[in-house]
C-alpha cells in the first residue's frame, strides 16, 4: 500500500482511477470493534454460569463463542477488503460495505476539515484513523472516515487533500514542504504537525487547568463503577464478615463523615487533575497558512485542523477557580464541525492567561482580536438584578430543606451541621448577583460581544456579518417588568451556536437587534 | 386549527391512559379518574378552540429589502431577524390539511437553524417564497 500521489492526480477519467485499501492493521481494529457488542453479554452469561456444573450449558455457550468470533473474522477481512478509496482529480471517492454499500463522492471544496486521530491501539498498529468532515448537512453523514491509514501515508494524504482542495478553490496553494511524500518518517515524528507552533500548554498550565477545571463527573463515574464492581465481585462471605453494627454507628459520628467526605473530594480533584492530563497533555496550537492545527492528548492523540475562515465566534470563559488566577479558557465556534461531539464547537486553548489572549488571536484569528475590556460592556437594569437571583435562590433552597430533612432522618434529629448546608443559599445569591453584574453587551462597527456568567464569565466575541440571525423573546413575566432575552445565532455544526443575553431593558433590545443589520456596520464587505 | 383539535384529542387521550393507569395503581374511584380526564380535555379544547385566532391575530411578518422580519407568539412575544444575506434557500410545504384549505408554509434556513411563516394562502406562500428567493440571491455578496 505504497501512496503514490502524483500519478492520481494526473490522471483525468474516472476508470483510470487507483483504488486503496486500507492498511491491513484495519482488520484488527474491525475485529474488536465487531466483538465489542459481544463482551457484555458474554461476561454476563459467563458469570451466571460459573455457578452451576452444567456441561451441555459450557459447552452451548463455548459453541456460540467459538461461531461469533469466526463470523466477526471473516466479517472484518469482508470489511476491509471492501473499503476503499481513491483520488481523482476534483474528489476523493470512499467505497464501503458490502450488504449496505456506501459509495461516497466528496468534491475537495466540500473538504472542511481533515483530523488524524490515533487511539492507543492504533498506534501500537502503527495507523492512524483519519477523519473527513465536510459542510453542513445531513447530521453525521457529512462525515468519512478512513480507518487504519499506515501514519506516513496518512500525512501526506492529508497535505494533500488541503492541498487539492486550494487548487480547486484557486486559492494560492501553499508551498509544497518537504512533507509531502517521505513514508517512512518514524511513527512518533508523523504525528507532529506543519505550520508555525503559536502556543504550546506549559506543563504548569497543565496542572493549574486540571486543578481548577472543577469537574467531578468522572470521579463519580469512577466511584459508580467501583461500588458495582465490589458489589458484583467481592464474595458474600466477605461483606458477611464487615461489623456493620460498628459501620452503621461509625456513619453517624461527625468526624468519620467529614473524613469520609473529604477523603471523596480529594479523590474527585485528584481524577479531575488526571483526566485534564490525560486530555489536554502536550496541547499545542499551529498556523499553517489558512488553517490552524491543534493537537492534544497523552494517550489517545487528537489533531483537528480548522480552517480560519470557518470560525464564526470566539468564546473566552473564566472559570470560578480560574479568574483569580487571571487565566480564561478560549473556545471556537465553527461552520460544519458536522458530526462533532460538541456540534461545532471546540477549544482553542484549554487554559492561559487572559490578558495574552488578544495577542494570541491576532496571530490565528485576526478577525477576532478585539480589546475585551475597553470600552466597558453596557450593563443591564437596576431591575433585572431580581431575575437573575430569586428563581435559582428558590430552587437552591428546596433542595438544601431536601437534604435537611434527609440527615433528620438519618441522624434521629438535626445535629448542629445539619444546618451547614444552609450556607448554599447565600452562595446562590452572590453567584446570581455575579451573573447580573458581568451580563453585558459590547457593539461597535465590526464586532458584537456577550458576556454572561453560569459559573463561569464567558465573553463570545462575534463579527457582526457572521450573525445567521437574532431574536429577542419575552415571556409573560418578563413583558410586565419592560424586559427581553436577546439571543443570536452563528452556524456551527449542524444546528448552529446560540447565544442569548437574558433580561436586557426592552428599549436596549429593540435597538441592539436593528442594530445588528449587517449592512449598518463597515467591513462586512470583504471576504 | 384542525391541527389544534388533532393534538387535543391526543392530549386527550394522553390524559386518559395516565388517569387509568393512576386509578389502577392507586385504586381510587373511577369517577376520579374521569372527572380529572374531563377538566383536561375540557381545558385542551377550549385552548385549541381559542388560541389559533389569538395565536393568528399575534401573526406579523415583513419582508424588507435586506432582512426577514417576524414577531409571533401568545404566551411568549419572540421577534426574529434574518438578514437577506444569510437565507440559504427557501421552500413552501403543505401538509395534508393545508392542501385541504389551500393553504401554505414558507420555510426558510439560514446556516444556523430554519424559520417559518406558516399558514399562507397558496398563492400569497408563493409569491413569499418567490420574493425572499429574489432578495437572497440579490445579497448573496456577503
Amino acid at each position: 500500500m505504497t501512496f503514490n500521489p502524483e500519478p492520481v492526480l494526473a490522471q483525468g477519467s474516472l476508470e483510470a482511477v487507483t483504488w486503496q485499501r486500507a492498511h491491513p492493521a484495519f482488520m484488527v481494529t474491525a475485529l474488536l470493534r465487531n466483538l465489542r457488542g459481544f463482551i457484555l453479554p458474554f461476561v454476563l452469561v459467563a458469570i451466571g454460569n460459573s455457578g452451576r456444573e452444567s456441561r451441555t450449558g459450557t459447552l452451548i455457550f463455548l459453541g456460540i463463542s467459538a461461531v461469533v468470533l469466526l463470523l466477526s473474522g471473516i466479517g472484518s477481512v469482508v470489511q476491509w477488503w471492501f473499503h476503499r478509496y481513491a483520488l481523482t482529480p476534483d474528489r476523493l471517492l470512499v467505497h464501503s460495505g458490502i450488504i449496505f454499500k456506501q459509495e461516497r463522492a466528496i468534491p475537495y471544496q466540500r473538504i472542511q476539515t481533515v483530523d488524524l486521530e490515533a487511539a492507543p491501539l492504533d498506534r501500537l498498529l502503527g495507523v492512524a484513523r483519519m477523519k473527513i468532515e465536510t459542510a453542513a448537512g445531513g447530521g453525521g453523514e457529512s462525515e468519512v472516515e478512513l480507518k487504519a491509514v499506515r501514519r506516513g501515508a496518512a500525512l501526506a494524504l492529508r497535505e494533500q487533500l488541503l492541498r487539492a482542495q486550494q487548487t480547486v478553490q484557486g486559492d494560492v496553494a501553499p508551498e509544497p514542504g518537504a512533507t509531502g511524500q517521505d513514508d517512512e518518517t518514524p511513527a512518533t515524528r508523523v504525528m507532529e504537525s506543519s505550520g508555525e507552533l503559536v502556543r504550546k500548554l506549559s506543563l504548569g498550565e497543565l496542572l493549574l487547568a486540571g486543578a481548577t477545571s472543577g469537574t467531578i463527573g468522572p470521579a463519580a463515574a469512577i466511584i459508580g463503577v467501583g461500588i458495582q464492581f465490589a458489589d458484583d465481585i467481592v464474595p458474600q462471605a466477605w461483606w458477611n464478615r464487615v461489623p456493620w453494627d460498628q459501620v452503621t454507628g461509625a456513619s453517624r459520628n461527625l468526624s468519620v463523615i467529614a473524613g469520609v467526605v473529604i477523603v471523596i473530594a480529594v479523590f474527585a480533584w485528584l481524577v479531575a487533575i488526571a483526566g485534564t492530563v490525560l486530555t489536554y497533555y502536550g496541547f499545542e496550537l499551529r498556523r499553517d497558512g489558512e488553517h490552524l492545527v491543534v493537537q492534544y492528548g497523552l494517550l489517545d492523540r487528537r489533531r483537528t485542523t480548522i480552517p480560519i475562515r470557518r470560525i464564526q465566534a470566539i468564546r473566552i470563559e473564566e472559570g470560578l477557580l480560574r479568574q483569580p488566577f487571571g487565566y480564561a479558557t478560549v473556545r471556537y465556534e465553527s461552520a460544519g464541525r458536522a458530526g462533532a461531539a460538541e456540534g461545532g464547537s471546540g477549544t482553542l486553548f484549554p487554559m492561559m492567561p487572559r490578558n495574552a489572549v488578544r495577542e494570541l488571536l491576532a496571530i490565528v484569528a485576526p478577525e477576532f482580536a478585539v480589546d475585551v475590556d475597553r470600552p466597558r460592556f453596557q450593563r443591564l437594569p437596576r431591575r433585572s438584578l431580581p431575575r437573575y437571583i430569586v428563581a435559582d435562590s428558590i430552587s437552591s433552597l428546596f433542595m438544601v430543606i431536601l437534604i435537611m430533612v434527609g440527615i433528620r432522618f438519618w441522624q434521629d434529629g438535626l445535629p448542629w451541621w445539619g444546618y451547614l448546608p444552609l450556607l448554599w443559599v447565600p452562595i446562590v445569591v452572590v453567584l446570581g448577583w455575579l451573573s447580573f453584574r458581568d451580563a453585558g453587551w459590547k457593539l461597535d462597527e465590526r464586532v458584537l460581544m456577550l458576556r454572561t456568567r453560569g459559573a463561569a464569565r464567558s465573553t463570545l466575541v462575534t463579527p457582526r456579518r457572521r450573525i445567521q440571525y437574532r431574536q429577542m423573546t419575552a415571556n409573560p413575566l418578563q413583558h410586565r417588568a419592560g424586559l427581553v432575552t436577546l439571543q443570536i445565532a452563528v452556524a456551527s455544526g449542524d444546528l448552529g451556536g446560540h447565544y442569548s443575553l437574558p433580561h436586557m431593558d426592552v428599549a436596549d433590545g429593540n435597538a441592539l437587534l436593528l442594530a445588528l443589520n449587517p449592512r449598518h456596520g463597515v467591513g462586512q464587505a470583504h471576504s | 386549527m384542525l391541527g389544534d383539535l388533532l393534538g387535543a384529542a391526543v392530549f386527550g387521550l394522553v390524559a386518559l391512559a395516565i388517569a387509568f393507569v393512576a386509578q389502577q395503581v392507586f385504586e381510587f374511584h373511577w369517577a376520579w379518574a374521569a372527572a380529572a380526564t374531563g377538566f383536561v380535555l375540557a381545558l385542551s379544547l377550549t385552548w385549541a378552540i381559542v388560541s389559533p385566532s389569538i395565536r393568528y391575530e399575534q401573526w406579523r411578518f415583513e419582508i424588507r429589502e435586506d432582512e426577514v422580519d417576524l414577531l409571533h407568539g401568545l404566551v411568549v412575544r419572540t421577534r426574529q431577524i434574518v438578514p437577506m444575506s444569510r437565507i440559504q434557500h427557501v421552500d413552501t410545504t403543505r401538509g395534508p390539511i393545508q392542501r385541504r384549505y389551500g393553504l401554505a408554509s414558507v420555510v426558510f434556513y439560514t446556516a444556523a437553524g430554519g424559520m417559518t411563516i406558516p399558514e399562507l394562502s397558496d398563492e400569497r406562500a408563493a409569491s413569499v417564497r418567490d420574493q425572499i428567493a429574489a432578495l437572497a440571491k440579490v445579497h448573496d455578496d456577503l
